[in-house]
């Protein structure tokens, strides 16, 4: 990421519907060849800000410039952008052939070389066997490779997605994925990513945007967004995380003790300023959770009984009960022949343990 | 026209059906209708345009006195051009009306209603109404001749042929409109953007994407405005002057000269000239709507 030259520079956008500000003086430069994700909540105002790129909306405050030009007020059809959209939005009185070919078609290219790139294109999407068909003809992941060739056909710099595989289901979802990433290394464009599944964007993205409320939580790679979250609203969002609620009691370099219910916990304090007496949240992913049969009598371990298991295939998901009203949730291997009612002592490293203010949650 | 005729072919499908007596007996008002007020006046008028007034027997001779009679081509000539202005007027109004509504812009609803008052009001009151408006010393030719400067000579509306179209588009484009309007509004807003963000200027949205996907409520609605100015009556007979359409032609051979054979062979031509224009202008637009 060193030296890379910024392609889409987001500069202190505002956009307000009526009262509500939807998205609220947002700052964010996406560097050449790079894939963006901006992950939030339905109605964070993830589509506004995409919406604010492609020229369909126009920022109330702020400006957008690509590759160093200020696009803010230049019509969208000279934006010279992709969009793969959620719904398709494919042109239902076009076959496959002719959406893609659209694009090129008010470029007028010359007609047969625009058949040539259009094949070309659907090849590289797998769908030149259906160049004839009409979208309601098609599958829901064949209309969206429709998509995807029709946003690409005229090799835009910058591609934009907007949740596009939210409309498929699980497995599609992941091929599509997949073929994304190809797509992007053979045609090296820069894009950004809006999605509200946490998982798409850690396996997609080089660099994520966790969006709240129109601003920008945390921006970072995956790995730091995943270990470590700035905000309790990115570590709510991000992953799965067992979350235990209590009352700061004592402080020393970088970790605090919580006490709750029958137990106390020691975690590390980072990112906000705790003092003694605060309500604060615990959140441990249950993959750092460790457990056995046995006390070590290390600080962070509690006895508990196993509540509950879900066999979720590539493993076994144990809540397990340590205090009252008090449930932990860690992963066993699927092998594991952990029974409901069991004992068992779990460790929660402190380092894992991630202090934070207690938020309400919305 | 069509459900009744459907509703038929409903009739002879069930009769191979054990249980439809009551298919039957919920067909039968439905069909004692379509047959009594449709069917037997059709046979009526046409066994009666092939008889000739104080003769006996049956003969095509109104056919033939009719269609070589330029008279009578000029009258069918003057009920196309009326229709056919009609129609395409009203589209033009109808395209670029629905655009605006539907963006909701201020003030669409009361334009929503105002589309339909033509609808509301009798087409011999707004006949009558019209010609009170546009009259040499009526509103608009007063507001045209005293409030603006550059305007003298009152406009010559009543009773001239662009008059009479305009009258009928008042009349009769609200069915264009109205089709218009809801096939526009059902248009996916994402697909026009869709277009717009690969490159087409707002122009080439409208012509590649907004009209082929607007195409089958522009049609359907221009037919009905067709129909309509086709087979108007009160607006010509008060309003027409010179420009006497068919209807009006039917009227004058049945009600003034009391000859009910020549007038029924008229109204079986303007039958036919009707279903073969429909079927050709299908033809015509059908290629654009293809999907
Ligand atoms: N045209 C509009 N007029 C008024 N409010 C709007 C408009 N478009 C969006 N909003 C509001 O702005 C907020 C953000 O909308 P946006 O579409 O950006 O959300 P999103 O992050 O894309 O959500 P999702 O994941 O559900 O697509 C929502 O609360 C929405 O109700
Ligand atoms: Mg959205």
């Amino acid at each position: 990421m060193i030296d890379k030259k910024v392609m889409i520079s987001l500069k202190n956008i505002t956009k307000k519907f009526g009262h509500a500000t939807v998205v609220n003086q947002l700052n964010l430069d996406i560097y050449e060849g790079e894939m963006l994700t901006l992950l939030g909540s339905s109605g964070c105002g993830k589509s506004t800000t995409l919406n604010m790129i492609t020229g369909s909306l126009t920022p109330d405050n702020g400006e957008i410039h690509i590759r160093g030009n200020d696009l803010t007020h230049v019509p969208s059809h000279k934006r010279e952008i992709g969009l793969v959209f959620q719904n398709f939005a494919l042109f239902p009185h076009m076959t496959v052939f002719e959406i893609v070919e659209f694009p090129l078609k008010i470029r007028k290219e010359n007609k047969k070389e625009r058949k040539v790139k259009v094949m070309e294109m659907l090849r590289l999407v797998q769908l030149d066997h259906l160049a004839e068909r009409y979208p309601r003809e098609l599958s829901g992941g064949q209309q969206q490779r429709v998509g995807l060739a029709r946003a690409l056909i005229y090799q835009p710099k910058v591609v934009l997605f907007d949740e596009p595989l939210s409309n498929l289901d699980a497995k599609l979802r992941e091929e599509l994925r997949f073929e994304i990433m190809n797509l992007k290394d053979k045609l090296k464009f820069t894009s950004i990513y809006v999605t509200h599944d946490q998982e798409e964007a850690l396996t997609l993205s080089d660099r994520i945007a966790v969006m709240k409320n129109g601003v920008i939580q945390q921006l970072g790679t995956p790995l730091e967004i995943y270990n470590e979250p700035q905000t309790p609203f990115v570590a709510d969002f991000v992953g799965i995380s067992n979350k235990i609620v209590g009352q700061c009691v004592g402080k020393d370099n970088g970790h605090a003790s919580i006490q709750m219910d029958g137990f106390q916990l020691r975690g590390l304090v980072k990112h906000d300023e705790i003092q003694n007496g605060d309500k604060v949240i615990i959140f441990i992913r249950p993959e750092d959770i460790q457990f056995g049969n046995e006390c070590s009598t290390k600080e962070n371990t509690l006895q508990g009984e196993v509540r509950n298991i879900v066999f979720s295939g590539e493993r076994k998901e144990c809540m397990v009960g340590v205090a009252e009203g008090e449930t932990i949730r860690l992963y066993m291997n699927k092998q594991s022949d952990i029974a409901i009612g069991q004992g068992l002592f779990v460790h929660l490293p402190s380092d894992s343990c991630k202090i934070f203010k207690f938020f309400a949650n919305e | 026209m069509r459900n009744p005729s459907s509703g038929f072919l409903i009739f002879i499908s069930m009769q191979f059906k054990k249980d439809n007596l009551l298919t039957l007996l919920l067909l039968f008002p439905g069909l004692v209708f379509f047959i009594g007020l449709f069917i037997y006046p059709l046979c009526i008028t046409f066994t009666n345009s092939l008889t000739i007034s104080n003769h006996t027997g049956y003969s095509l001779q109104n056919y033939i006195d009719l269609l070589s009679s330029a008279k009578y081509w000029n009258v069918i000539g003057i009920t196309f051009v009326l229709a056919i202005s009609t129609t395409i007027l009203s589209v033009l109004i109808a395209l670029p009306l629905a655009l605006i509504l539907r963006k909701r812009v201020k003030g669409h609803t009361f334009i929503r209603l105002l589309i339909l008052l033509p609808l509301t009001v009798l087409a011999l009151i707004s006949a009558l109404g019209l010609l009170i408006v546009w009259d040499k010393n009526g509103w608009v030719n007063l507001f045209l001749t005293q409030v603006l400067p550059f305007i003298d000579e009152p406009l010559k509306i009543n009773y001239t042929l662009y008059g009479l179209i305009l009258f009928y588009a008042w009349l009769y484009s609200p069915h264009t409109i109205l089709m218009t309007l809801s096939s526009i509004e059902g248009i996916d807003r994402n697909v026009e953007q869709a277009a717009t963000i690969t490159g087409a200027k707002p122009f080439e949205v409208f012509r590649y994407i907004t009209l082929p996907l607007s195409m089958s409520g522009i049609r359907s609605g221009s037919v009905m405005t067709f129909l309509l100015a086709f087979g108007a009556f009160n607006v010509p007979l008060i309003a027409g002057g010179n420009y006497r359409p068919l209807t009006v032609a039917i009227y004058t051979e049945a009600g003034v000269f009391n000859n009910w054979p020549k007038a029924s062979a008229l109204a079986i031509i303007m039958g036919i000239l009707e279903i073969i224009f429909i079927l050709i202008y299908f033809k015509l637009t059908k290629k654009r709507s293809a999907a």
